[in-house]
């Protein structure tokens, strides 16, 4: 009998290790759905279509592009930021000032709305790159940012979640909306 | 103090003609020592790394803040395809509003607040190699992009002086080009500084 109750002890116990071994390393994912069918719908009621300006660095001609795209607008911010940033990175790869397929994947504001942390799928610059371009193209980044009526004053890109490692550039730190060259 | 960039590990840097970028910084830095040993003898100048180093972060900034160095120098290099090759200049400014900031001896600063002690002492250093290198007599080679502050993660932590230079080679040896150009922008710097002293002395 007490032997019974070790192998159901034992047994218990990893699979409760197994759960939180698997959560850990992400292999089970728990999502709470929550009722935003009324609040998408609201969003949706008050969106409307806005001309935005587009800015790039052209590291060839050494000059600020600049081009006008519509998206939605809408009053979450978040959404905004995603929206404008997923066609300013599509603009990157239309010009071929990438050759990367770079996705927004989510914009998180932080409590007092003034940082936004933006998580992208990969890597933004190329390996090659040097820091004066890449520093051009984070400015490009920040000025399409601030020419478009999106009001916070920082921000911190992600890579996958995760700050993003650089060995020339400093990204743990916020990175001021108004820009270096201003 | 010299700070030719990445480490024997992780930090091998940009590729540049078949070869890592680390190996051509630390070339260039050593040649740079010495020759600027022969120039001014009275001053001593340190690198941060020798060859097969690791380097872990903000060794090199504990190491220049324990020596005190009167100015930090980060030298990287990036392959650059076409003619002219471009030379950037940069110093530490995490914040524009850094530049506001006054000096106070009896306050605590966190290592990433290291480079307001002499943040305006960096950027007056950066303008003066900016006009000597944009000066086709003494550097015809590379072509200034102009001097930015930025959060340039080579400089984090430093309290001296500090500026870093980065330029684009076309081959491995194109570096031997600014040595000459780096000298004579180091020599001013020492130059005005010496004058700035004798000025307060009176």
């Amino acid at each position: 009998m007490k032997k019974m109750l070790y192998v159901i002890i034992c047994t218990l116990l990893l699979s409760i290790g197994s759960i939180f071994f698997f959560y850990q390393e992400s292999w089970f994912v728990f999502f709470i759905p929550q009722k935003q069918t009324n609040t998408r719908s609201a969003t949706h009621a008050c969106s409307s279509a806005k001309e935005v300006t587009l800015w790039a660095w052209n590291n060839n001609s050494r000059f600020l592009k600049k081009e006008t795209a519509e998206i939605i607008y809408g009053p979450d911010i978040t959404q905004n930021i995603k929206l404008l940033l997923n066609s300013w990175f599509l603009f990157l790869e239309e010009e071929g000032l990438t050759d990367k397929q770079i996705i927004v994947q989510s914009v998180a504001l932080s409590p007092c709305a003034t940082q936004a942390f933006i998580s992208i799928n990969q890597y933004p610059f190329d390996k090659s790159a040097s820091t004066h371009h890449k520093l051009m193209l984070i400015e490009s980044l920040l000025k399409t940012i601030k020419e478009n009526d999106i009001h916070i004053l920082f921000i911190r890109l992600l890579i996958h979640h995760k700050p993003l490692i650089d060995d020339h550039l400093n990204f743990d730190v916020a990175w001021p909306v108004q820009g270096y060259l201003a | 103090m010299i700070d030719p960039f990445g480490d024997s590990k992780l930090l091998t840097g940009h590729e540049i003609d078949d070869n890592f970028e680390r190996g051509i910084t630390l070339q260039c830095a050593e040649e740079l020592k010495k020759q600027l040993n022969n120039v001014l003898p009275d001053i001593r100048i340190v690198l941060t790394r020798v060859p097969g180093e690791t380097i872990q972060p903000l060794q090199n900034a504990s190491f220049s803040n324990r020596l005190q160095a009167d100015f930090y120098l980060s030298i990287s290099f990036y392959h650059e395809q076409e003619i002219p090759s471009h030379v950037s200049l940069f110093y530490y400014l995490e914040n524009t509003t850094d530049l506001w900031h006054r000096h106070n001896s009896l306050h605590f600063y966190r290592a990433e607040q290291a480079h307001l002690i002499n943040i305006k002492t960096s950027k007056s250093i950066g303008e003066r190699f900016l006009e000597t290198l944009s000066n086709s007599s003494i550097n015809s080679v590379f072509v200034t992009t102009g001097l930015f502050g930025c959060p340039y993660k080579q400089l984090i932590g430093v309290q001296a002086p500090s500026i870093a230079i980065e330029a684009g080679l076309q081959k491995k040896d194109d570096w031997k080009y600014l040595i000459s150009s780096l000298i004579t922008c180091i020599k001013s710097t020492i130059k005005n500084d010496s004058e700035n002293q004798s000025l307060a002395r009176g």
